[in-house]
């Protein structure tokens, strides 16, 4: 898990927050953050801009922060949610929500608790069929189902516990791929010796390639960019002025 | 089809006795007009329209598993 402290921006602070959450792994609640700059304000209204945030995991020290720029908001503390359930209860629930999907859809399925601990849940569900109907183009089908799931596993708790719904190791494997393609990608950054982008990531793409990069001191990693248009960009360090 | 509809639907609110379906016919597609309570709108919908749009692919891609065409309307 990535101590990275990381910038993003957004159109709301919300959005921004959200943001940061996804791409440093964890719920919103989780993260602490100091506001870089702000909408400008015209007449107390909040004109156009955005927010850009410096965020980082709670409880991880931002390396190297810089002093808080004049008059930055003080992070609001997130609420503490009462009578969460356990991330076992959250586990269990989300592979009987998963059963009952796929058998309302008519299709046979096993669902195996990979894992379930303070990172969240992580379901493994088995199809023989009909896999490619179910992760669709680009996993845009898988994610919308691993949405509902964890939302009915956390019972519309915000800043429940994530839950992760792979498909016979789908997940794994792209993993894996993003993790090669990141090191793939750095070292063509190294040899031409100037920045190299990969672009078209969803925002827990772009972590995993911060994270299998984020122990090296020869490359460094960024995202830029709003919405569909944010890439990430990977850096060597010591670039020739 | 209607049944998965709400169960996905239920999922996602307060008042799930509250959940009404609607199916309509659009040409070849079968819309599913979602009625929920007020106060559970919001949640259906989500943020930026993240939860009506996770809703519609997962029916759309179960309609498809039924050889039907198939998607979801969440009326405010």
């Amino acid at each position: 898990m990535s101590n990275e402290a990381l910038e993003v921006t957004g159109k709301s602070l919300a959005e921004a927050q959200e943001s940061a959450a996804t791409e440093l792994g964890v719920g919103v609640d989780e993260i602490e953050y100091e506001v870089v700059t702000e909408p400008k304000r015209i007449l107390g209204v909040i004109g156009s801009g955005h927010y850009t945030l410096r965020a980082w995991r709670k409880g991880a020290t931002p390396p190297s922060a810089p002093p808080p720029a004049a008059g930055a908001a003080a992070p609001s503390e997130g609420e503490d949610a009462e009578g969460k359930p356990s991330v076992e209860e959250v586990a269990r629930r989300a592979q009987e929500i998963a059963l009952h999907i796929f058998s309302m859809m008519g299709l046979e399925a096993t669902a195996e608790i990979v894992s379930a601990d303070h990172d969240g849940v992580l379901l493994d569900v088995k199809n023989p069929t009909s896999q490619g109907l179910l992760i669709g183009r680009h996993g845009d089908t898988l994610d919308a189902l691993q949405f509902l799931v964890g939302v009915g596993a956390n019972r519309g708790e915000h800043g429940g516990y994530r839950v992760t719904l792979d498909l016979g190791g789908y997940r794994k494997r792209q993993e894996e791929k993003l993790q090669q393609t990141a090191l793939d990608t750095a070292a063509q950054a190294i040899e031409a010796g100037q920045e190299a982008v990969i672009p078209g990531l969803k925002a827990y793409e772009r972590r995993i390639v911060h994270n299998a990069l984020a122990d090296r001191d020869d490359v460094e990693t960024y995202s830029e960019g709003e919405g569909n248009q944010r890439q990430l960009v990977i850096s060597p360090k010591n670039l020739p002025e | 089809m209607e049944e998965f509809v709400r169960y996905l639907v239920s999922l996602l609110v307060e008042e799930p006795d509250k959940i009404e379906i609607r199916p309509r016919t659009a040409g070849q597609t079968k819309v599913y007009q979602v009625f929920v309570a007020q106060r559970d709108l919001g949640k259906v919908i989500g943020r930026r329209g993240r939860t009506a749009g996770a809703l519609r692919l997962v029916v759309e891609a179960a309609s498809r598993k039924f050889d039907e065409r198939a998607t979801v309307d969440i009326i405010s």
